[in-house]
């Protein structure tokens, strides 16, 4: 008996609760030390604050307590405010208890527009099991990893195998030791390091356009060095043509691998290639050395829209240059995968030297196709813009030309400017073809690089034909003189220019009177000419009265701006219609890894074994710890499986309507983010009226029934998408009734013990 | 003995404020909403058999009129409203107007950008500070209009929401099971009268981002 009272006694002491509140602080110590070292709060509370030791401590405090109070039997009038303080003491221990053993927190991630009432409970795991019966009805369930039920009586799953922290790669084209693409047979990778001085190996031959195309050569490899492979393999066949682009002549053809090494010449001129493939935007740069005095570096883009053209490099309003630079090669494919970070690129080369590049990243891939929203599965995609018509560079070309001519048919003649509108009326009385003959001259023009149309230029057959008729006395008496002052200055400017010189640079060396703008050189010569035109009236006649039609028709177009690179329509369309649609089944790979300190970023892996009937498949599946990511299908689309936090209905369902960020004013510092939500409880004591509440960082939304709903975060800043917003949901269901009420009495308590303590006797 | 029972009083303050600020210190009450209505709208028909949906809810002020088509009408036409609020001062007059334009296809909804390109043609001239900035609300994104200029000879203030569904909502609606009007792009138009317009500007916010689908969207599975 004495040891029961000395028991009792002991239980109630002082020295029990020093001992206590001792250990406590040795826990707390050890808690802070083991999160500030490992940077989890997780791994901390699992060895500290939600280990059994530390809940039986807070038993351990109830008992002392509850003792301590009991030990002052009889209660006399004095007791009191003890009694009081250590009964809000123990309200508030019942109400931790309580709160631990019945109480769920958990997230919640909303779109703008939709709702919700289900929660996640984080560091929980579960599968999401959905069912899709023969009507298109789904149901769905949830299966716990230790359970030994299967949510669907026909379907038995078990727990074959799990590590607590993997990565996940995505596979897409390139699948262990074979490329896949949807339609095809399987094809073999290689890999480059097997091949560093032989020709690299096809892995087959594929027909992706319709015929008669050739079939194109696949190529799949695995590399440390991408660039290295990208090189060797587009560089394999590859054939420079370089063309006289007035007489059409074939000046040189030969492998772009040996004309790199040795530049390619012919009778009057030399070229310099540079190939450019380190960077996204591939190119071509190629630096003229050509008898007529051109001295230029055209750039050849060899992706994009402008892919083939050949764009002067830096001076693009004289026109494209007399020779034309075209490629050839076997069109392929190209798959290589990094070694290193499992990246996979995927290359297109068409038979005119096109690159069409595509990045499909291990992790995080941009876009997917999803056939039945999962149910049969994901693809990965890919889009080759390539036209088996209107490829070329002079496709293109007469394309542009064909669109040109279209639209100055359509052109009402009074719309026309005064030099089209005089062409257009010496075409009349010539009896010729207006647009056909504009589009001639102007694409004749275009290619001899030239501010004006050259003197030594043959003139263009229609042209010919109409220039007799060009009648000047229609127009303004000075123009036909300032054009043939005009043609007269550039015989002295156009051959510089062509040469690469500056027009500013050669207009000061001229000591040009007038005051010239900055900026752009092609406004520059614009002004210019129009200084010139605008100064007609005090020009003294032209004694060059031999000047060419051709050459004054484009003085007189030049004061309107008008040339072919001003009149170049885009063809993205016609390039872009029957582009290669390419597809394969997206498959993930997961590679087991020794676990994380942080234990809230690991990414536990679990592989399935699910049965049904004589069935049975086997599944790996990757936490997703924000279930926001994809269902992976079973049984031929019969299931979807996640491996997500377990998941808990609430009674209440939110509604987000409009999410945003509050910045201070006149600064884009936020100074706060709110929601607004309708809230509609479930309660059937409640009537189910829904309530709108704004939510944000300082204002909690709380229930009668003890649910408190804070705002956690904003999947974005930004008005230009729906805003996703996270919601922290949390239920204690003694705190109305238990630890706000021991809180009280335990204020009371305190009070009570400073104002009624006895005067102490001295 | 006086001094003894001015300590304790000072005391006494000191721990009601304290804990006063401790309880209620970082409270903040929701500020009550004014007299609003919720408005329910109907759509469209889809052809002359069809009935017309209720598809949208928007919130106004109790004083604002309502102005809802005749049930006769069909509404086939895109460019008669679905509804349309007034707001009176004196002779003066504010048009809010609610049009919905439907979509068979993603690809094939109008781009918000070219609703304001509409809008801003019907003013005669337009003050350089008109504005569009982006919006996003109860799951529709898009664009909203601001400006003053000349329509009628007269100072014009126009607010316009041209807004769309959020791809991932257009997805999930394109389902079979549901109204396919339920994913159409919709437009908010109030014009009026400059000043009358600045007195009502926020009203006339708060109207436009009540703006929403009856129903809740889903989310996907």
């Amino acid at each position: 008996m004495n040891v029961i009272k000395n028991l009792f006694h002991f239980l109630g002491s002082v020295h029990f609760a020093i001992s206590l509140i001792g250990v406590t602080a040795l826990f707390v110590l050890a808690g802070t030390i083991i999160e500030s070292k490992t940077g989890s709060h997780l791994f901390a509370a699992y060895y500290t604050y939600q280990h059994p030791a530390f809940l039986l401590l807070l038993g351990l405090f109830f008992i002392n307590i509850l003792f301590a109070a009991l030990r002052r039997w009889p209660f006399k009038f004095h007791h009191i405010p003890f009694l009081i303080t250590h009964l809000g003491l123990l309200m508030i221990l019942s109400g931790v208890f309580i709160k631990s053993s019945f109480g769920i927190q958990g997230t919640m991630s909303i779109l703008e527009g939709s709702g919700s009432h289900e929660i996640l409970i984080p560091n929980t795991y579960s599968i999401k099991i959905f069912k899709k019966n023969t009507l298109g009805t789904v149901l769905s369930s949830e299966y716990s990893l230790h359970s030994r039920s299967s949510p669907f009586p026909e379907l038995q799953i078990e727990t074959v195998g799990y590590a607590p922290h993997s990565s996940e790669i995505t596979e897409t084209w390139i699948k262990g030791d074979r490329g896949v693409i949807a339609g095809l047979k399987p094809f073999k990778v290689f890999s480059e390091k097997n091949f560093l001085d032989i020709s690299l190996p096809i892995s087959a031959r594929v027909s992706l356009l319709p015929s008669p195309a050739e079939p194109w050569n696949l190529y799949a490899f695995y590399t440390a060095d991408v660039l290295k492979v990208l090189q060797r393999v587009y560089l394999e066949g590859l054939v420079i043509k370089i063309t006289d682009s007035i007489t059409n002549q074939l000046l040189y053809q030969g492998l772009v691998q040996e004309a790199l090494i040795t530049p390619p010449q012919w009778k009057e001129g030399k070229v310099f290639l540079q190939l450019n493939l380190e960077e996204e935007y591939f190119h071509i740069i190629a630096q003229i050395e050509d008898p007529k005095n051109i001295q230029t570096e055209l750039k050849i883009p060899l992706t994009g829209p402008e892919a083939l053209d050949n764009i002067p490099e830096r001076i693009q309003y004289l026109g494209r240059i007399p020779i034309a630079i075209d490629l050839e090669r076997p069109a392929a494919l190209l798959f290589v995968q990094n070694e290193v970070f499992n990246d996979t690129s995927l290359f297109a080369f068409d038979p005119y030297g096109r690159i069409h590049k595509e990045s499909f990243p291990a992790k995080g891939l941009s876009s997917l196709i999803a056939y039945d929203n999962g149910w049969g599965g994901y693809y990965a995609h890919s889009t080759i813009p390539f036209s088996a018509t209107r490829a070329k560079r002079q496709q293109k070309e007469d394309a542009d030309l064909a669109t040109l001519t279209y639209t100055l048919e359509k052109a009402p003649p009074e719309k026309l400017s005064p030099p089209l509108r005089m062409l257009y009326n010496a075409c009349q009385k010539a009896h010729c073809d207006f647009a056909q003959c504009c589009a001639e001259y102007l694409s004749l023009w275009d290619k001899s690089y030239s501010w004006l149309y050259p003197i030594e230029y043959p003139t263009p057959p229609l042209f010919a034909q109409v220039s007799k008729e060009l009648d000047w006395s229609e127009e303004s008496p000075t123009i036909k003189k300032c054009c043939a002052w005009l043609s007269r200055f550039f015989l002295e400017i156009d051959p510089l220019l062509r040469q690469g010189f500056s027009p500013r640079k050669i207009l000061e060396q001229f000591q040009w009177p007038a005051p010239l703008p900055q900026g752009d050189e092609n406004f520059l010569l614009t002004t210019l000419t129009q200084q010139i035109f605008s100064v007609g009236d005090m020009l003294p006649d032209n004694q060059a009265r031999e000047v060419v039609e051709a050459r004054l028709f484009s003085a007189y177009l030049r004061a309107y701006g008008i040339h072919l690179q001003n009149m170049r329509s885009s063809n993205e369309a016609l390039q872009t219609e029957d582009s290669i649609q390419l597809e394969c089944p997206l498959t993930l790979r997961h590679l087991p890894k020794p676990p994380l300190q942080k234990v809230e970023e690991c990414v536990p892996v679990v592989k399935l074994k699910l049965t049904k009937e004589d069935k049975t498949e086997e599944l790996i599946l990757s936490y997703d710890r924000s279930a926001m990511g994809l269902y992976w299908p079973a049984f031929e689309g019969e299931y979807l499986l996640r491996f997500q936090p377990r998941s808990k209905k609430i009674p209440y369902h939110i509604r987000l309507r409009n999410a945003r960020r509050i910045d201070y004013p006149h600064s884009t510092q936020p100074f706060s983010y709110e929601s607004d939500f309708l809230i509609k409880n479930f309660n059937p004591k409640e009537n189910s009226k829904e309530e709108e509440k704004t939510i944000s960082m300082n204002n909690v939304h709380e229930t009668w029934d003890g649910f408190r709903f804070y705002l956690a975060g904003l999947s974005t800043n930004e008005e230009t998408a729906a805003k996703r917003v996270q919601l922290v949901v949390n239920h204690d269901p003694a705190k109305y009734w238990l630890t706000y009420p021991g809180g009280a009495i335990l204020s009371l308590g305190i009070a009570l013990l400073f104002f009624c303590r006895k005067p102490r006797s001295h | 003995m006086v001094g003894l029972k001015k300590n304790i009083r000072l005391s006494c303050i000191y721990k009601i404020s304290l804990f006063l600020t401790l309880a209620f210190g970082c409270s903040q009450e929701n500020i009550p909403p004014k007299s609003l209505i919720y408005h329910e709208i109907l759509g469209r028909k889809t052809n002359q058999f069809s009935e017309k949906p209720w598809l949208y809810r928007i919130k106004a002020p109790a004083s604002w009129t309502h102005v809802i088509p005749a049930a006769s009408e069909s509404l086939i036409d895109t460019t008669k409203f679905l509804s349309e609020f007034l707001i009176h001062e004196d002779e003066s007059m504010i048009r809010i107007t609610i049009h919905n334009f439907p979509s068979e296809k993603i690809e094939s909804r109008i781009p918000p950008l070219a609703q304001i390109a509409r809008w801003k043609q019907q003013f005669s001239s337009l003050d350089p500070t008109s504005e569009v900035s982006p919006q996003s609300f109860s799951g529709f994104v898009g664009l909203f209009f601001e400006g003053t200029g000349i329509i009628n000879h007269e100072p014009t203030t126009m607010m316009g929401w041209s807004m769309q569904l959020d791809p991932t909502h257009y997805r999930t609606l394109s389902q079979p099971n549901y109204h396919p009007q339920l994913r159409a792009d919709v437009t908010i138009k109030a014009v009026g009268p400059k000043n009358l317009m600045a007195k009502h500007y926020s009203a006339i916010y708060a109207f436009a981002k009540s703006f929403e689908l009856i129903e809740e969207i889903p989310t996907g599975l």
